[in-house]
């Protein structure tokens, strides 16, 4: 049997969440869902995730700041950026800390399997 | 022969001397009889008397010599160099005769004096050049240059004493001169000499007289009081030559008498021979004193002759500067006559300086307020600044500036009233704040874009999600289904019929749509990150195409679905480097320009469409936008690009389109955009852009 994957995804928007969590349940994953960014480290601390999905405007804190955290406790961690803004461009920091333009998805995603297929991809 | 005619000249001319020099002393013993008056003339005082081609001339030796004839006495002329000189002879017994202008006799006695009947009216006055309309008394003239022949100095001197400076001048040629090129203002002579000698100089039309006359008096004889029957002589003379018509002619034509002549030989053959002899003696002991003289005439002539040179140059140079001003100059009296037009103002209002200069204001400046206003600054003696001050022409509203800088130095009162045409400058500052408003919209889109793609993707994703847990072929859809004591397929069966797979996907259908939208919508108003790229041409045109489609403005004139939209794309010209979002900001433009015009088509069988055709030419790409429509008037045709230009409904375009267009391919990417149509032949558009730039 095949090792089924751990997705971390922090969105403040609950319904963002649980269609994402919905989603990769039905296609095998194991996701866990954070709508704050304190619960993410908090999960992030206590689990190991395979790929984790961050929204970039989130309560209290700027998404890019928690991916680099995020990568400080899980330097493996892959990211994937999930964002509403429609021209977002990736910051020098997070280039620097792997992250390509590959890892950016915009919303709305037209269909979730782009999401699936990208962090199966990464996992193989 | 002509060695006879020789001998026969020399010889007369030998006897005409000797005649002429005896003669006196034969005369005074046989012709007794006649009694010998003496008569001062002055020797340059045209045209009463002057010297010319050596000759002596003028009225006063006219006069006298035909009074002389009638009353029978013979007259000797002895000759000085002014009025007062003349009258101090008479005074002395030198003279019995002094024909004057009484006005000159400024510093002399009258009681001495009597006076014949007038010959001529004589006036001291004041000309200044026919141009200047501005000096109309002396008045006008206080703190200016003002040359005065030297004879009058005297007389402008005692009557203008304070606010006047007077330049002396030996010659009336020299003031006229002067005056003509504007080494001074005015020039103060009397009227008979003034016009006697300009038109020896032919600027009779170059100067005229003011109205205000300084002196005015007669032209008369003046002898001695005692001379009681002298005086009867002449103005029993002056009446016969006035009653025969003879003073008129004298007056006016000032040409000698053949008959006179005639009779008169011997007397002038005297008077030749004496002046010969002295001339003779005078020339050789002033020979050398002339020629220094000459010499300094000659340098002070050429003196002159630099001045003059120096003089009009910083004229020609003051008059380039005016001239060269952008800014319409206008020059005004205190009546705001025109008296400076510079050739900005020509161009503006295309008049001529030569059509304007002495012409009232209000002939331009229609509006009774904007004159009312600028005729009190020039009285008040404030500036006076209006702005943005509109004036409609038969082309539409124009903005002027305006700046009126009363002059009020040297009595000189009028103003310079400066006017810059800012029609351009509003139109550019309405463009940018329309851009402005363009950009707020932008940076709103882009908000709120993010606030919409947030639900946009709950709705897509929670289609995407219901879609598959009501799938029959999913083990733990089945599985529930089982749970809940119901059959995947008998549900599935109900949702289809009742058509709830329909609406799902019509949900979804509509999400995709709108985000689609959104981002579309994005990418045209982001200007501010428009960076210079490699752009798929065909990709460009295709994602214009879809933008115009879902214009939600134009769907209400028409619909792009019933146009037909053809795109012939060149292999050679698959990208181009330039901003998408610019371009894609143009096609649109041309895209809703063309449709919008579609609508104007009445033919029920019309097809409409447009064809976009790009291709590879040298180093330029070609992209046209060409349309089966209505087409355009030649004068459309020229103003399309010009800001606020539009032949939409009010309300329907801004008149913005295509000037920003126009800015987009010109500045923006130097390339040119430029437009082909005639009415009935619909339009075609013709973009070209550089393939290579050297300064990105």
């Amino acid at each position: 049997m095949k090792k089924r994957l751990k997705v971390l995804i922090v969105d403040d928007e609950r319904l963002v969440c649980q269609n994402i969590t919905d989603y990769l349940e039905d296609d095998g994953f194991v996701p866990m869902c954070a709508m704050v960014p304190d619960h993410a480290i908090d999960l992030l601390k206590k689990e190991r995730f395979d790929a984790a999905i961050f929204d970039m405007r989130l309560p209290g804190k700027d998404g890019g700041a928690l991916i680099i955290e995020s990568l400080e406790i899980q330097p493996d961690l892959f990211c994937i950026i999930h964002t509403g803004f429609s021209d977002y461009r990736l910051t020098d920091e997070l280039k620097a800390a792997g992250i390509s333009d590959d890892h950016v998805f915009t919303k709305p995603i037209q269909d979730m399997a782009l999401l699936a297929d990208a962090i199966r991809k990464k996992n193989i | 022969m002509k060695k006879i005619v020789k001998n026969t000249y020399i010889f007369l001319l030998i006897l005409f001397f000797t005649t002429g020099l005896l003669s006196d002393e034969l005369i005074s013993g046989e012709k007794n009889v006649r009694q010998k008056v003496t008569a001062i003339i002055q020797n340059n005082s045209p045209p009463y008397s002057f010297i010319k081609n050596g000759k002596r001339e003028g009225i006063s030796l006219d006069i006298l010599k035909h009074i002389a004839e009638i009353s029978g006495f013979d007259v000797v002329f002895n000759y000085c160099e002014n009025a007062e000189e003349a009258a101090s002879a008479v005074v002395s017994g030198k003279a019995d005769i002094a024909p004057v202008s009484r006005f000159e006799l400024t510093g002399s006695d009258f009681s001495f004096f009597s006076f014949s009947d007038p010959i001529a009216s004589s006036g001291l006055n004041c000309f200044v050049r026919a141009d200047k309309n501005i000096y109309r008394n002396m008045a006008d003239l206080a703190g200016k240059r003002i040359g005065v022949f030297k004879k009058n100095i005297r007389l402008v001197d005692s009557k203008y004493k304070t606010g006047y400076s007077f330049i002396q001048f030996d010659s009336v040629h020299g003031g006229i001169f002067e005056l003509v090129f504007g080494g001074i203002d005015a020039f103060i002579c009397e009227t008979g000499n003034m016009r006697h000698t300009s038109s020896i100089l032919g600027a009779d039309d170059k100067i005229k007289v003011l109205n205000e006359e300084i002196a005015s008096s007669e032209f008369v004889l003046l002898i001695d009081r005692r001379n009681a029957r002298l005086l009867e002589d002449l103005n029993n003379g002056i009446r016969k030559l006035e009653a025969s018509g003879e003073l008129k002619r004298i007056k006016k034509g000032l040409v000698f008498n053949q008959e006179f002549t005639d009779v008169h030989r011997d007397t002038i053959r005297i008077i030749a021979g004496f002046f010969s002899f002295i001339i003779g003696i005078f020339v050789i002991l002033r020979y050398k004193e002339t020629k220094k003289k000459n010499r300094e005439l000659k340098d002070h002539i050429k003196v002159k002759e630099k001045l003059e040179e120096r003089l009009h140059a910083s004229r020609v140079f003051l008059d380039n500067i005016i001239d060269s001003m952008p800014s319409i100059i206008i020059g005004l009296d205190k009546y705001l006559h025109v008296t400076l037009w510079n050739k900005a103002a020509e161009a503006e209002f295309g008049i001529s300086a030569k059509e304007m200069t002495g012409s009232v204001i209000h002939n331009i400046f229609k509006s009774h307020k904007l004159v009312d206003e600028i005729q009190s600054a020039v009285v008040i003696g404030e500036n006076l600044s209006i702005e943005k001050y509109p004036y409609h022409t038969e082309h539409g509203v124009k903005y002027y500036n305006f700046v009126v800088y009363p002059l009020t130095a040297d009595g000189l009162d009028g103003a310079v009233v400066r006017i810059d045409n800012i029609t351009d400058k509003i139109h550019l500052e309405d463009i940018m704040v329309q851009t402005e408003k363009m950009m707020t919209v932008g940076g709103l889109a882009a908000g709120m874009a993010h606030e919409i793609n947030n639900p946009l993707g709950i709705i897509i994703q929670g289609i995407q999600n219901t879609m598959r847990r009501v799938a029959p072929d999913m083990e733990k859809n089945i599985r529930v289904a089982e749970e809940c004591g119901i059959t995947l397929e008998r549900m599935c069966r109900y949702l289809k019929i009742r058509g709830i797979f329909d609406y799902l996907e019509g949900i979804r259908e509509a999400g995709t749509r709108a985000s689609r939208i959104v981002s579309n919508m994005l990418d045209f108003s982001r200007r501010s990150e428009s960076k210079m790229a490699s752009v798929n041409v065909k990709n460009l045109i295709y994602a214009t195409i879809e933008l115009a489609i879902n214009d939600y403005d134009l769907k209400k004139k028409f619909d792009f679905r019933f146009i037909d939209i053809v795109i012939e794309l060149s292999a050679e010209l698959p990208e181009l480097i330039c901003s998408k979002n610019e371009i894609e900001q143009v096609l649109f433009n041309l895209l809703k320009n063309a449709a919008q015009a579609f609508s104007e088509m009445q033919d029920r069988k019309y097809l409409p469409q447009i064809v976009i055709t790009t291709r590879k030419e040298e180093n330029e790409g070609v992209i046209e936008v060409k349309d089966n429509g209505p087409g355009m008037s030649e004068e459309v045709r020229k103003r399309i690009f010009e800001p606020f230009y539009t032949t939409k409904d009010v309300g329907v375009g801004t008149g913005l389109g295509l000037s920003v267009s126009y800015f987009i391919i010109t500045n923006n990417h130097k390339g040119s955009i430029k437009v082909e149509s005639e009415p009935g032949a619909g339009a075609k558009f013709i973009i070209r852009i550089p393939l290579e730039r050297n300064d990105l």
